[in-house]
């Protein structure tokens, strides 16, 4: 990966929005990033969704000077982008395949997130200069007396204390405990209304139905929202495709031309 | 209403109230068929559904005072990933948990959180699919390990509810007052 031109592109493009996304929030908004926060400790990889640590990042707040390891700053990034890789397989192996796009955004629009994720890169640096380190995850062996292939598997990618990190944060669930769906709680019908006619959902002649019925049986079919009558006259609305609209409207770099 | 007892606004009764009434008037050749409707004026009880009233509010906060373990589920209220779930629970509990029946607000919800809590539980079992059932990926690694989930989702209400921590703590709650809710055993008083 040539990261000094994935670094270009992104101060070219720095004011550009990489995800659509309306007012309504699916992340609390003192958790969201609007895209990936990119600063000297952490890159982002828009290709492959990823934060990836930076060399300064490491000899700053994990004490650690790759660059005499590896003799070569070249050598050391790319180094801390295999650890970001392997990092970011081994989080995901705690959650189902259906739940990976969902939970790659949410590891890079939540900023709570982004602290556990360099906590856990932090921690990997430290793991990889003991012996073994990662690439134990790597390494099997036969045992041809007794026929055994042994495997260490990935739980050895990780430390111990970085599985606890995994484990004490929605990194470790199985399911995302915040909904990437947009949300929104209206405090009556007619500025639920009011809301689906603005976001062409219904037209205002089917909005002049409802109101007049309030009855939401009279809202035409549509299986792309989920609306629940709540306490007090009051709506709760939720696109249950917020993820897909994020996937179809999200800006991949093409690597030919340089552009988005 | 169909009650026998006199209340406001219930205190008449016809001569031909009922399929049965009518019946045997017509098979009485000698019958006047006259439907006559006599109202009693006095003494007449207070009417139920006034003093019964409408059921109280129920919010997330009723709800995590008895499932503690949700509080920090739905820390983000409505962004929390379980909110809808709750929220069409709440409805249906609503409609099994009669406050008619139990017109004590305190019991009301704590009967009303037990019970979503309980579907809850459920759910969440379900959600973690430890055992990957629904999952469409291939786990080979998996496949030496037997999960089952402890409970058995069965015909009879009252099993099904003891499968749980809240359900049977719902159930032992709940059972004197179901015997008078209609659908599950017993009748209606409503």
């Amino acid at each position: 990966m040539n990261m000094n031109h994935m670094v270009d592109s992104l101060v070219d493009y720095g004011e550009q929005q990489f995800y659509k996304r309306s007012d309504i929030m699916a992340i609390p908004t003192y958790d969201f990033l609007e895209r990936p926060l990119v600063d000297t400790s952490m890159e982002y990889d828009f290709n492959e969704h990823r934060y990836i640590p930076l060399i300064d990042g490491v000899m700053k707040d994990a004490y650690v000077n790759l660059v005499v390891d590896w003799r070569t700053k070249d050598n050391a990034q790319s180094y801390l982008d295999l650890v970001s890789r392997v990092i970011y397989e081994t989080i995901l192996s705690f959650k189902d395949e259906k739940y990976k796009n969902t939970m790659l955004y949410y590891m890079a629009h939540s900023k709570k997130m982004r602290i556990e994720i360099q906590k856990i890169f932090y921690d990997s640096v430290w793991y990889n200069r003991r012996d073994g380190g990662f690439m134990m995850a790597y390494n099997s062996g036969a045992n041809l007396n007794k026929g055994m292939l042994i495997e260490f598997g990935i739980d050895k990618a990780i430390s111990s204390i970085a599985k606890q990190i995994v484990k004490n944060s929605p990194l470790g669930t199985r399911y995302m405990t915040v909904d990437i769906n947009e949300k929104q709680i209206y405090a009556s019908l007619t500025t639920l209304l009011a809301y689906l006619v603005s976001e062409s959902i219904i037209t205002s002649d089917q909005s002049d139905v409802v109101a007049l019925s309030e009855d939401l049986n009279d809202l035409p079919y549509n299986e792309d929202n989920q609306i629940i009558e709540l306490e007090n006259d009051r709506y709760l609305f939720t696109n249950i495709k917020s993820i897909k609209s994020y996937i179809e409207t999200m800006f991949i770099y093409d690597n030919a031309n340089g552009t988005w | 209403m169909a009650t026998t007892i006199p209340t406001v606004g219930n205190n008449t009764y016809y001569t031909l109230d009922g399929l049965n009434t009518i019946n045997l008037e017509l098979l009485n050749p000698l019958g006047y068929f006259a439907n006559y409707a006599i109202t009693i004026e006095s003494p007449v009880y207070e009417s139920l559904i006034a003093s019964i009233g409408s059921e109280p509010n129920f919010t997330l906060a009723d709800f995590v005072l008895w499932c503690q373990p949700f509080q920090e589920l739905m820390q983000d209220g409505e962004d929390s990933s379980l909110y809808n779930l709750f929220m069409a629970f709440l409805n249906i509990a609503k409609i099994k948990v009669k406050w008619e029946i139990v017109q004590d607000e305190k019991t009301w919800k704590r009967l009303v959180a037990l019970y979503i809590g309980h579907y809850m539980e459920i759910n969440i079992k379900a959600i973690k699919d430890e055992e990957n059932k629904l999952s469409l990926v291939v786990d080979n690694e998996r496949k030496e390990e037997t999960r089952r989930l402890e409970y058995v989702v069965g015909n009879e209400m009252f099993k099904d509810f003891r499968a749980t921590m809240y359900g049977s703590q719902f159930w032992y709650e709940y059972e004197p007052y179901g015997r008078f809710v209609s659908g599950l055993w017993g009748t209606t008083i409503l």
